[in-house]
């Protein structure tokens, strides 16, 4: 093969791979469908304002506030894709050599970066695309303009392929530094959080983001998507412009991409060691597990030991209970910060955040995050009670002190009334031992290759799972949740409200924990290696 | 009792049978080499066996326990999987003790035996983890980590692959000193010089079907082989083996 065949053909390989992935599995598939039509039917404004609306605005003489609104719009989407872009480049591709070595193997390096680009990019778009290209009908429909979904369809859809491309390069490169400084899992971990963290910043910032990057050449994006909308003053040679700019963009991120994937993919990579300090070979007897098998069977004190270690080893299998504290904060922002409710909304949101983010670890998938050792663990004759009580008090352990502890000392600091801080403190008692339970007892329908790959061989729990387990969290929390925000909207504390909402979680709690534990422990009891 | 009995046992993946009517008998203290082609379904006969797949139809005894019980098989039985059941993260040293105390083996034991099979294994990367290890000694830590509580059967798919020279020549003296101190040793693999060698009978397994069963020497002899290879070249390469075994005097 030669010039852009192979690329072509490892592109195309990997995507039909993806696709068969995809369409074999059920959920895959729904949520494949859900994203985008989730965000297009918000962007549209099927549900709530949204592009429709813009368009409506359009058309009853405010042209050039709509034109504001997409431009501002445009450009902190820009934003937005280019770091959801890095933080997946970072992750996926640039650790995709053990994915590709048969291609390595037969073609050139090149070949096979360029491909994989293209395949990351391919799914992002078909990903996310939709809801914008949704957003540009919608628009055209309510601004009776038919041709301006023209510009609006083919620039955002060329906005998606530069943020994909241009991204990948920054990825390689974070894990080239990565590698390069030998940074603990921790601080890795760490640093993904923190590009996290600068994505909620944005998007909470997107206002303010656009109006800055409005003064750069990054606003003829605006020019671009708005060429073929009558009589909004964009400049076709600003759009031109903004083509060819990133065009050649494009062009050098895939020749800087190609450099830096031969950097990562043939440097030698740091891997663990366990450092025993002074050359010592490290005793069998591990003091924690010690003091744990005085207080439960030596079996679940040595899973429970072993559970902590792997995760603290491989901190990403922790990925989803990241997300979890972040939606706290994104709650707290909401209801209270920007939102009506007084600071009393603050203890319940800990409790429910903290809660889904200890069940959001390695209890989502129990057979999965065992990977090869899981046949090893089954024929050890170890009892799957024992297995599902040994992953729960892994979470429970650290969870609820914490969790428990966190709620009550903002309870105390917020609202020390003795009804209250009790109410939230049960509250949050019953979702912390719900939720490694209620994720166990989900986990054990996922068999163990169902789980996403997280670079190189790290695998977390699949996405479907995080989303109903969740939402089954959220179902469960909302009777004291709301009992408490009724509380922080009025000010009056209603004891019959506070107790009859928050008991009736607990309740529910309760009685889906005890349903949990016995259905992980039947389906384990039930798994068959097919 | 036999170490491992079954009747009829049968896995079937929606209308493909993996495995077909197996009825196989091995001793305690016997080693049963278990031969076939690829996708002939040794490695499903092993799942079958060890409890990690529920069989179709019939049934199987492995150390007297019936193989759907898991949980009480688990500790007559260990097992070496094509690919080693080993936690990356870990050193072999926490692995091997973290699945003794799993299995519940008096601590005392597990500092007499881990040591002294590791030393025998030459595994002397038994603090690093095992994610820097390479094939052979992922291998030697996975059949530790499968005889270490001396169990009554053990199974071993490929435990040869990846091993050099001396750790195998180690595995054959190890399964010999196991089935001499009455274990069954089930080994299922391809390289057939190791069968010819330890095994006591052979099961030839072709398209989930227990064709041919006897000691290497009678194999042989009745398929006209010199060698145990060309035994079963001569079987797993004729258009209809069924017929061909049908014929044997």
């Amino acid at each position: 093969m030669s010039g852009g065949r192979p690329a072509v053909v490892v592109t195309r390989t990997a995507l039909r791979q993806t696709y068969r992935k995809v369409r074999e599995s059920t959920r895959m598939t729904a949520l494949f469908l859900a994203i985008p039509t989730f965000f297009a039917v918000q962007l549209s404004g099927a549900v709530g304002p949204g592009a429709y609306d813009v368009g409506r605005q359009f058309a009853g003489g405010g042209g050039e506030a709509a034109a504001e609104r997409i431009r501002t719009a445009a450009l902190s989407g820009l934003v937005l894709l280019s770091l959801m872009g890095v933080l997946g480049a970072a992750g996926g591709n640039s650790e995709f050599k053990d994915r590709y070595v048969a291609f390595l193997t037969a073609t050139s390096t090149r070949a096979v970066a360029v491909g994989s680009v293209a395949r990351q990019t391919a799914v992002w778009t078909a990903l996310f695309w939709p809801a914008a290209f949704a957003a540009a009908v919608a628009f055209a429909i309510g601004a009776e303009k038919p041709l301006a979904a023209v510009s609006l369809v083919g620039g955002s859809l060329w906005l998606f392929v530069v943020a994909g491309v241009v991204t990948a390069p920054l990825g390689f490169a974070a894990r080239l530094v990565l590698d390069g400084y030998d940074l603990s899992k921790n601080a890795r971990f760490g640093l993904g959080v923190c590009m996290l963290g600068a994505f909620y910043l944005v998007l909470f910032t997107r206002e303010y983001v656009g109006e800055v990057l409005s003064a750069t050449p990054l606003s003829w994006a605006g020019d671009l998507l708005l060429v073929t909308v009558p009589g909004v003053g964009a400049d076709p040679a600003l759009a031109a412009g903004f083509l060819a700019g990133t065009l050649g963009l494009v062009g050098l991120s895939l020749v800087v991409t190609v450099y830096l994937a031969e950097a990562v993919w043939y440097g030698d990579r740091a891997r663990g060691r366990e450092e025993t300090g002074d050359g010592s070979i490290p005793e069998l007897d591990d003091p924690v597990r010690e003091v744990l098998a005085s207080v439960v069977p030596r079996p679940t004190a040595a899973l429970v030991v072993l559970t902590w270690r792997r995760a603290k080893r491989t901190p990403k299998m922790l990925w989803y209970v990241y997300p979890a504290v972040f939606v706290g904060l994104v709650m707290g922002e909401q209801l209270v910060y920007s939102g009506p409710f007084s600071t009393a909304m603050y203890p319940p949101v800990v409790a429910l955040s903290g809660s889904l983010a200890a069940g959001s670890g390695f209890t989502l998938n129990p057979l999965g995050t065992e990977g090869d050792a899981l046949p090893g663990l089954l024929t050890s004759g170890v009892s799957s009670e024992t297995v599902v009580r040994s992953k729960a008090l892994a979470v429970v352990l650290p969870g609820l002190p914490l969790v428990v502890g966190a709620t009550l000392g903002v309870a105390l600091g917020v609202s020390p009334l003795p009804l209250f801080v009790a109410a939230v403190g049960g509250f949050a008692l019953a979702l912390v031992t719900l939720a490694p339970l209620l994720s166990l007892a989900l986990g054990v329908h996922y068999p163990p290759d169902s789980e996403g790959l997280l670079g190189g061989s790290v695998e977390i729990p699949n996405k479907s799972a995080s989303v109903i387990y969740t939402l089954g969290m959220v179902a469960v929390a909302t009777p004291g949740f709301g009992s408490v925000g009724v509380f922080a909207l009025s000010g009056r504390l209603d004891p019959a409200t506070l107790v009859v909402g928050v008991g009736v979680t607990a309740l529910v709690a309760t009685a889906v924990s005890l349903w949990a534990y016995r259905h992980a422990v039947a389906e384990l009891d039930a798994y068959s290696v097919e | 009792m036999a170490a491992i009995e079954t009747d009829g046992l049968t896995k079937r993946y929606g209308s493909v049978a993996a495995v077909e009517g197996l009825d196989l008998t091995v001793e305690r203290g016997a080693v049963y080499g278990f031969l076939g082609p690829n996708g002939a379904g040794k490695t499903t006969t092993m799942r079958l066996l060890t409890g990690l797949t529920r069989p179709t139809e019939g049934a199987a005894t492995v150390a007297g326990v019936d193989v759907r019980d898991r949980d009480d098989l688990g500790a007559h039985i260990g097992y070496v999987p094509d690919t080693p059941p080993l936690y990356e993260k870990l050193t072999a040293r926490e692995q091997l003790s973290a699945i003794a105390d799993v299995r519940g083996l008096d601590p005392d034991l597990v500092r007499e035996r881990v040591p002294a099979l590791l030393e025998r294994f030459e595994l002397d990367a038994a603090d690093d983890r095992i994610e820097t290890y390479s094939k052979g000694m992922k291998q030697k830590t996975s059949v530790v980590q499968a005889i270490v509580h001396e169990p009554d059967v053990v199974f071993l798919d490929e435990p040869t692959s990846g091993l050099d020279p001396n750790a195998a020549r180690t595995l054959k003296a190890v399964l010999t000193e196991l089935r001499d101190a009455g274990t069954a040793v089930f080994l299922s693999t391809h390289v057939l010089p190791v069968v010819d060698e330890l095994a006591d009978t052979i099961g030839l397994l072709y398209d989930g079907e227990l064709l041919a069963e006897d000691d290497p020497e009678r194999l042989k002899a009745d398929l006209d082989g010199e060698t145990l290879e060309d035994a079963f070249v001569e079987l797993t390469t004729d258009s209809d083996p069924a017929t061909r075994l049908r014929e044997r005097p």
